[in-house]
This record gives structure tokens, C-alpha cells and sequence, in this order.
């Protein structure tokens, strides 16, 4: 949930109505743009990326993406093999960054108590982290050095007012929740390296300036200093490789503690259960193949997975591409328009992805998962299936299984860049060139939150209509005229609150869907 | 030492690209000294924090929700921003700014010396050009910026033919800057 101020994906909002001590329904509305006709009509489609990327500073680079793609659709432009290769790159920054700075800076206050942590035996700790995974960094000296802060009320994170203190919900154990602190500050030290590494490729702190239109803006030469060249790349790779090893074990491990320390919460939340995900990582300009799995798992009164091979599948195209250009015309001007899959209200993000990918049989994201779910069964003396997943813990457990699977997916990547400029071929970008009479694309992209997607609709080389379809729209959706509950509304339901006045739980549920906008909730007492 | 200049703001809600705004026009007017860096941060929101972590000083420009007339400049200093109890608005991105600071203070890093520039929008609707009250605002912010660096020992030096400030979104058309000499071969269109 960004705090996101003035961002154009305004303000979300949650009403939940409390009866007998747990949430009995909800009702969420909200505005979110889908028309960015006001900006852009009239303009060069080349320049549309670099004002989409101004829609939410969280997801520039998911904006960025999206545009770029949706133009090139338009005119069939595809990008050479190293551009490809440079925006996987990116993209995989961006999802480490943006799930580790989602977890640790936003959602492990919900779960992770403070006042207990600074009550922990520092040796302890050191031992636990040592016993999984050898504990780099979490040594003894620094635990106890991070206790004693805690211990002073010197501040200690970005929850300033310490609102869930002794919050009857608040069970981790001391040792692990200081371990948890220690990464929240180990994660603050990645994302200022990923975003570094991000500048490397996308040419600003801030704001990414080299994915245009046709590729990417950016010389290669391997020798050159001013151009992409080794020394640059070995430094993307040395971040990559530090944040990969945080996200298997540090961030996976944390994750698997409040599985086993919160097993209820492996069962609430998990309202809705059809799920969409788009492949992402193109491997070659045809986009035959993927290095991120996408799927659809529909569970229309029968359940069943349909694995999205290519963004031109059949399935994909009849079902899914075709309800999202539906839900981004619909006329409801900028009030939040709901998608549906196959009829039904679906959830998008990292649940998404790690159940599209397991259905599909994808290697790395079934590894991954069974690595997790052992992990969590083993600390929790008790064996947490599948199953699990679907839930409000079990969408951080995603996040995690994700995370790990991307920074692997971002070495790949690294790999297949360097030798493909190793065997001489420097081309980076291909010049769009834009024919008179209409064009329309859309441009997909599997962001931290979940499928993306921009239309756009050219005409004589301008910019006619734009649209975009937010992640948050499939899992913030209003209730649908028939009644059913959109998944954020759903999951909800039936989770307690033991303290009206600082419901905890409720924040639990709603950050675990990562909403991309600000989101106010009302709770209100039933028949009380 | 490290000194960061944040423009905070959507360029794409007219009043509220004024952080934003006043960086364009700052690095187009002067050349900064070593160690000092503009940036057009846009809103960030949680993703504030790398900007903090390794910076001495922060200077952000933003706008405020405060009394007083449309295009007034507010200042306030890094105590002004922690002690705000979140309901009452200071600056209008100032829960991430609060929340950030607190959060790079935690890990034993970020700046101590924070100063934040703020001026009263007049409106902030989707439109990428600033009110007139707000666009008279900028070169005081300006002032204010420079007598801030000036503060903190450094100089900015006045470039002796001001460029053109870089703010595309205000600009008719875009293009995206050509590549640097011999930087690839041109393929198929």
C-alpha cells in the first residue's frame, strides 16, 4: 500500500462490518484511472512511457513497460534479442525491490511485535539463523547491538507510534522477530542497491529514461565506458547476486515463521480462489517463450488451470485480453472497472503467479514452493501443504517464493545478455516507424501486483485513445452486480478482530493483497 | 558531503508538479557543486527511503496543505515533519517523508539535516501545467533552495547562459534524446 498521496491511482476504500468479533462483510469502492485521454491524445506514441511512468512512482517502471510494449504492438515492432534481455533485467530489479520493500518496510509491522523483539535473547537468534541457513551477517555482536537500540525506544521503523504494541494478535517469538527486524534493515541496504542498479540500466536515479519505443536507449559496447559495458554489468550482477541471496534465505525463512507461528492465518483470507497471471521475461522477438510462467486457474463450479503459453493463445486471447480491453472501455469514467474471468471476480499478484506457475509444471517455481512449504512445515512441527497458500500469510509466502524465483530468473538473464553481446551483436534498439490509418496494441506486463495491462489506439502516428487496466482493479473490485464479493472484499470475511479500535487483522488482510493505492478503512460495529 | 535536492510531486496533476518542476528549472539556471544532486523524484511513496539512506542533507520541494493563499512558500525543518502527528497534513506526501525519515533513522543512517520547501497549490487535477500563483512561486523556491545550500557550505554557481528546463511534460511533443555516437547499428524498422 503506497502511501501514494497524489498519485493518479487514488485513494481505495474499505468499509468492514464487525459482528461477534470477526468481520462478517465488507464493501469496498474507489477510484482508479483507466483514461489517460485528457494527457495523452494528440501526442507522439513514442513519448506516451514517459508520462504513463508518471501514473505511480511505486510502478514507473511496470508503467514503463506496459506503454512501451503497448506501442510496439501497435505497429508490430519487435525488439532485438538484447533489448529484451536489458527490460528483463530491469523488470527483475524492479519485482526484487519493490516485493522486498513491500514486505519488510510495509507489511512485517503487522505482524512482527517490537516490544518483543527487544526482549530477545541475541544468541539465540544468532543460533536460529545460523541453524538455517548459516546466517551470514546475523551475528551475535550485531543482534545484541540491535537489541540494546530497541530496548532505548531510539526509533526503529517507519510505524512511528507504535499502534499494535502488546496488540492481543501479536504472537511471533522474540528471537525470530529480532532477526526479522535486523533484515527489515538489510533490506533497506538492497533496495538502495537495487535502486542503483536500476540507474545503471535505465540511465536516472528515479526515473528509468532508456526503454523506448523500439528497445532500449542504451550504447553497448563492452569496452566503452560511457556505454553498457562489463564493468557496468558486473555491478548489476553483484547486486543481483546479494539480493538473491537475501530473498532465499533471509526473506523466505521470515516469511516461513509467521506461517508457523500464525497457522490460522494460512486459512483466513483467502476469499476467491480464480486467479490470473500473464507470462512475462520474453525470451526471444517472437515472444515464443517465457521465463516467468503465466496461467489461469478458474474455478467456475469445477476447477482447472489453463497454462498461458504465449500472449497469442487461444485462451489468453478469447478470455482474458479480451475482458481486460472490455473492462477499459467500460464508460464508467474513472471509477474503479471491475475485470472478470470468465465471469467471475479473480485475484492477480505473486499468488497468481506462484499457483500459474505450479500448475504449469514450471521448475523453478515448483522448487521454490516445495523449498518454502518444507521450510514452514519443519518450523512448525506440522506438515502446511499447498493448500496453504491460498490465504493471507500464504500471499507473503508468495511474495518470497517469487522473489526467489525472479532474482534466479534475472541471473539467467544476465547470462544470456553478455553472450549474446559477446558474439557481437550490439543492437539494442530497431526504429518504430508508425503508418498512416489506425493501429491498436495492447502491452501486457506481469508486474509485483499482478497483470498490467495499456491500450492504446493510434491514428496517423498520434496518440488517439489510452487506456490501462490496474492490478488493484482486479483484486480491489467492487462487488459485482450479481453479488459476489471482489477478492479483497471476499478475503476479509470471517477474519477476526479482537480490538475494534486497532484492527490489526484486517490491515493484515488488505496489505497482504499489496494494493497499488492508498487505502482508507472504516470499521463499523454490527448489531453490537 | 552529500546533499540531495527531491522534487517531490505528480507531473501530471498540474499544481502538484511543482517539486518536480522547480528541479527542471533549478539544474537549468545553475551548476551544482560536487556532492550535491538534483533529483526528480516524482511520488515514490514507501520508495523514498534509498534517496535518505545515503544523504547528509535533503532539501524537498513539494506542495503543502497549510493555511494561507495559493502560491505561498511554507518551510519547515526535520523536527516540524517527525513531530507532525499524522492527521494533521503538512506537507501533502509528508506521511512517506515522516514515515521514511523514521525508517533510514532506524537503520543509523540518513540525513540530519532536512529541510523541506512547500508551496499552497491552487489546484491538483489531471492537467500537466502548473497555476500561475504556483508558477510565480518557483523562483522563490529557488532562492530559498540556494540560500539553503549556501547554509550548508556549499555554493551553486549561476551558469552564465541558462539552458532550457527540462520540462517535457508541459511540451507539446517529446522526443527521446538520440543515442551517443557509435552506440548501435540501426536495424530493421
Amino acid at each position: 500500500m503506497p502511501l501514494a498521496g497524489t498519485d493518479l491511482e487514488a485513494a481505495l476504500h474499505i468499509d468492514a462490518f464487525v459482528r461477534g468479533g470477526e468481520v462478517c462483510d465488507t464493501r469496498s469502492s474507489g477510484q482508479m484511472i483507466n483514461t489517460l485521454d485528457p494527457i495523452l491524445r494528440g501526442r507522439d506514441p513514442r513519448d506516451a512511457w514517459r508520462f504513463t511512468q508518471r501514473l505511480c512512482g511505486t510502478c514507473a517502471t511496470a508503467h514503463t513497460i506496459a506503454s512501451v510494449r503497448a506501442v510496439e504492438h501497435a505497429i508490430d515492432l519487435s525488439i532485438p534479442p538484447n533489448a529484451q534481455y536489458i527490460r528483463n533485467l530491469i523488470v527483475a530489479l524492479h519485482a526484487l525491490h519493490d516485493h522486498i520493500a513491500h514486505f519488510y518496510q510495509q507489511a512485517a509491522e503487522d505482524w512482527i511485535d517490537r516490544t518483543a523483539a527487544a526482549g530477545a535473547d541475541p544468541a539465540g537468534a544468532a543460533q536460529l539463523a545460523a541453524s538455517w541457513w548459516g546466517g551470514t551477517g546475523d551475528t551475535r555482536a550485531r543482534l545484541q547491538a540491535l537489541r540494546d537500540r530497541l530496548c532505548t525506544g531510539a526509533p526503529t521503523g517507519p510505524r512511528p507510534s507504535h499502534a499494535f504494541d502488546h496488540h492481543p494478535q501479536m504472537r511471533a517469538c522474540p528471537e525470530s522477530s529480532l532477526l526479522a527486524v535486523a533484515h527489515q534493515l538489510d533490506a533497506l541496504e538492497h533496495q538502495r542497491q537495487l535502486a542503483g542498479a536500476m540507474a545503471l540500466l535505465g540511465g536516472h536515479a528515479g526515473t528509468l529514461q532508456t526503454v523506448v519505443v523500439g528497445g532500449v536507449s542504451l550504447p553497448i559496447d563492452l569496452d566503452s565506458h560511457g556505454a553498457l559495458d562489463m564493468e557496468r554489468l558486473y555491478r548489476v550482477r553483484d547486486v543481483l547476486e546479494r539480493a538473491q541471496d537475501f530473498v532465499q534465505h533471509a526473506f523466505v525463512f521470515d516469511v516461513c515463521v509467521l506461517g508457523a507461528r500464525y497457522p490460522e492465518w494460512l486459512a483466513l483470507g483467502r476469499g476467491v480462489r480464480s486467479y490470473v497471471a500473464v507470462p512475462d521475461m520474453p525470451l526471444d522477438p517472437a515472444e515464443s517463450s517465457f521465463d516467468l510462467p503465466g496461467g489461469v486457474i478458474a474455478r467456475n463450479g469445477v476447477s482447472e488451470a489453463f497454462p498461458i503459453a504465449t500472449l497469442s493463445d487461444d485462451f489468453f486471447v478469447q478470455h482474458v485480453s479480451s475482458e481486460i480491453a472490455r473492462a477499459m472501455d467500460r464508460k464508467s469514467g474513472v471509477r474503479t472497472s471491475a475485470p472478470r474471468l470468465l465471469g467471475q471476480p479473480a485475484q492477480v499478484g505473486p499468488l497468481a503467479q506462484v499457483l500459474a506457475g505450479v500448475a504449469g509444471r514450471h521448475k523453478p517455481t515448483l522448487t521454490w514452493t516445495d523449498r518454502a512449504l518444507s521450510a514452514a512445515s519443519v518450523i512448525a512441527s506440522a506438515p502446511i501443504t499447498a493448500d496453504a497458500l491460498e490465504s493471507t500469510l500464504g500471499r507473503h509466502m508468495s511474495r518470497a517464493i517469487r522473489a526467489a524465483i525472479v532474482a534466479e530468473r534475472a541471473l539467467r538473464q544476465w547470462n544470456l545478455l553478455v553472450n549474446n553481446i559477446a558474439r557481437g551483436d550490439t543492437v539494442a534498439r530497431f526504429e518504430p516507424a508508425f503508418p498512416a490509418g489506425e493501429r491498436r496494441g495492447f502491452g501486457f506486463h506481469e508486474g509485483p501486483r499482478g497483470v498490467l495491462a495499456h491500450g492504446v489506439s493510434i491514428r496517423n502516428a498520434r496518440v488517439d485513445t489510452y487506456r490501462v487496466l490496474l492490478p488493484s482493479a482486479w483484486n480491489a473490485a467492487p462487488r459485482a452486480p450479481g453479488g459476489e464479493r471482489g477478492p479483497c472484499e471476499a478475503a476479509l470475511v470471517g477474519n477476526p478482530v479482537a480490538d475494534v479500535r486497532r484492527p490489526l487483522e484486517i490491515l493484515r488482510t488488505v496489505h497482504s493483497f499489496d494494493a497499488c493505492a492508498a487505502c482508507a478503512i472504516q470499521v463499523a460495529l454490527e448489531g453490537a | 558531503m552529500d546533499i540531495r535536492i527531491l522534487g517531490l510531486g505528480n507531473v501530471l496533476m498540474s499544481d502538484d508538479g511543482f517539486g518536480p518542476y522547480v528541479v527542471r528549472v533549478l539544474e537549468a539556471f545553475y551548476e551544482l557543486p560536487p556532492g550535491v544532486q538534483a533529483i526528480d523524484a516524482g511520488t515514490p511513496g514507501i520508495d523514498l527511503t534509498p534517496f535518505l539512506l545515503d544523504a547528509h542533507a535533503v532539501i524537498i520541494i513539494d506542495t503543502v496543505k497549510a493555511e494561507g493563499m495559493s502560491g505561498d512558500i511554507r518551510t519547515y525543518d526535520r523536527d516540524d515533519i517527525l513531530g507532525h502527528p499524522s492527521q494533521q497534513r503538512g506537507a501533502r506526501h509528508d506521511a512517506g517523508l515522516r514515515d521514511a525519515l523514521l525508517t533510514v533513522s532506524a537503520a543509523g543512517a540518513g540525513p540530519s539535516h532536512v529541510k523541506l520547501i512547500g508551496v499552497i497549490p491552487e489546484w491538483i487535477a489531471t492537467g500537466v501545467t502548473l497555476s500561475r500563483d504556483v508558477r510565480a512561486a518557483v523562483a522563490p523556491a529557488i532562492g530559498l533552495i540556494v540560500t539553503e545550500l549556501e547554509r550548508l557550505g556549499v555554493r551553486p554557481k549561476m551558469r552564465p547562459v541558462p539552458r532550457r528546463p527540462d520540462t517535457w511534460w508541459e511540451q507539446e511533443t517529446v522526443t527521446v534524446p538520440p543515442p551517443k555516437p557509435s552506440a548501435f547499428v540501426r536495424g530493421k524498422s
